[in-house]
């Protein structure tokens, strides 16, 4: 059974698409298979929360925590994140495939930061970046909430999200996935991560960013894994 | 017992005047020559004034002689001489972590939700625990620029004599004294145990990056450990301090 998944959830990596976040190619990696061993389990309707807590605890001064509240109510489904972490920058943040978040146990170059490479490979591939439009996963790319203490709430609704999942997948080299046709997307267990802080000296030039961004814009602030409280 | 207590709350909760920490002024460090002032909250928050910006410390220096002005009487709900914490099995950890409240308001403070999420328990099960209390240095916190000064979380003793710490804010489990210790103290320097919270607040061995003591749970903020010191022992709860703590720190599933 738990290898039928695995083959699975390996052609469902297969399928990979998009052009929005996540990204970071290789971000994925060999990890991604044993992050994604729960099974997603469709949405349905109710409240799926998650406390957002620390993923670098010494990226500035100010240790970040918050949380993530998914509301799915017949077909709309409301997101609304928060975060006080006193850096006024960009804060990516995505819905992930896998269950966990990182620990300093995935600091695999031993430079005391998971960085954003080692948190892919933990949290495995981008399924819903939490972005101006999540209707879409690349409509609204890289419209992310922004400031120190940051809010964000947005509405979509769960059909028009499972479509666009259920479209081909025009950028197969990139960290971002689609689901097989049919496959509803799921909350439960799913991990949301956050990035972002403000650039520090103290910061090792071994950190790994997206794409060609700063390395700080792409550090890992805060995760939780998502569960169903109603 | 327990109900005794619960009796004992509800009667004292009529009169008892709501505590708000959040804002108050716990001690200002003057910076020498260069070096900015430090503001430090009852909250744990860390305020930088930088040397030249006399107007502002003097406006911080007014607020602390008026927070010193407003401590009130309280009501004690409890009382108990000599304190010591439970004693909990592996199994308890567990269930004691998973229903910890979860549903924290943004902006919170550490003290408020620790003097809950004690409570929570205390009231749940009549385990008593302790509060991990971890200060740091003037010197560590300009060293580092750090936006805080202290932290405190739940503890609990287990029956093979671990201490372990239950910082839901920042972590997914619980973990032990000395792993939490490291998590939050970057240079994962021991830290000084030994030693009296007023000697710490009246300037510490700046040589040292932090300091931790474990105290009662009902000790909510550092200035109760230097009221102690000072021959004003904690020993019990405070309805009101409770009460207020939970409509500022949670939003949901509270008792």
């Amino acid at each position: 059974m738990k290898s039928n998944k695995i083959f699975l959830l390996l052609v469902l990596l297969g399928l990979v698409a998009c052009g929005k976040d996540g990204g970071g190619g290789s971000g994925g990696g060999s990890g991604i298979a044993q992050n994604t061993s729960q099974e997603m389990v469709e949405a349905t309707p109710g409240t799926y929360y998650t406390v957002l807590r620390p993923v670098n605890f010494h990226a500035n001064g100010f240790i970040p925590y918050g949380s993530a509240t998914f509301t799915l109510t017949g077909d709309e489904l409301q997101v609304t994140t928060n975060m006080d972490d006193d850096q006024p920058v960009t804060h990516r943040q995505t819905l992930h495939m896998g269950t966990r978040c990182p620990t300093l146990a995935d600091d695999t170059n031993g430079d005391t930061f998971i960085d954003y490479q080692e948190a892919q490979k933990v949290v495995g591939p981008a399924l819903m970046p939490l972005d101006a439009d999540l209707n879409s996963q690349s409509t609204g790319e890289e419209v992310y909430p922004r400031g120190s203490s940051m809010t964000y709430k947005k509405s979509a609704s769960l059909s028009m999200i499972n479509s666009d999942l259920w479209q081909a997948d025009d950028d197969p080299s990139d960290n971002v996935i689609k689901l097989a046709q049919g496959k509803g997307i799921g909350f439960e267990g799913r991990v949301i991560l956050v990035h972002g802080t403000t650039a520090q000296s103290s910061f090792p030039s071994s950190l790994a960013s997206y794409k060609a961004e700063a390395a700080h814009l792409s550090l890992p602030v805060v995760c939780g894994v998502l569960g169903k409280i109603d | 017992m327990k109900s005794f207590m619960l009796i004992a709350f509800l009667v004292f909760s009529y009169g008892a005047g709501a505590e708000t920490t959040e804002d108050a002024i716990h001690s200002i460090v003057r910076g020498k020559e260069g070096e900015p002032h430090l503001i430090k909250f009852n909250s744990g928050a860390v305020k930088f004034v930088e040397e030249h910006d006399r107007q502002k410390l003097a406006t911080f220096e007014e607020k602390l002689k008026t927070s010193h002005a407003n401590e009130s009487n309280k009501m004690l709900i409890q009382e108990e001489a000599d304190f010591e914490p439970s004693l909990v099995s592996d199994d308890q950890i567990n269930t004691i972590f998973k229903n910890m409240n979860p549903y924290m308001r943004r902006k919170s403070e550490c003290s408020d939700r620790a003097h809950v999420w004690a409570w929570d328990e205390f009231e749940r099960s009549g385990t008593k625990s302790q509060k991990a209390f971890l200060f740091l240095t003037d010197t560590y916190i300009k060293r580092h620029r750090y936006k805080w000064w202290f932290h405190v979380a739940p503890m609990y003793t287990t029956v093979s004599g671990q201490k372990i710490v239950m910082d839901h804010q920042f972590l997914d489990r619980p973990v032990t004294f000395t792993e939490w210790k490291n998590l939050l103290v970057f240079s994962k320097r021991e830290c000084v145990t030994d030693f009296r919270f007023i000697d710490y607040d009246a300037g510490a061995d700046q040589t040292q990056d932090c300091y931790t003591k474990a105290e009662p749970m009902y000790y909510y903020i550092p200035g109760d450990i230097g009221a102690r010191e000072n021959g004003r022992p904690r020993t019990g709860w405070y309805n009101s301090e409770v009460n207020a703590s939970r409509s500022r720190a949670f939003f949901k599933g509270s008792i």
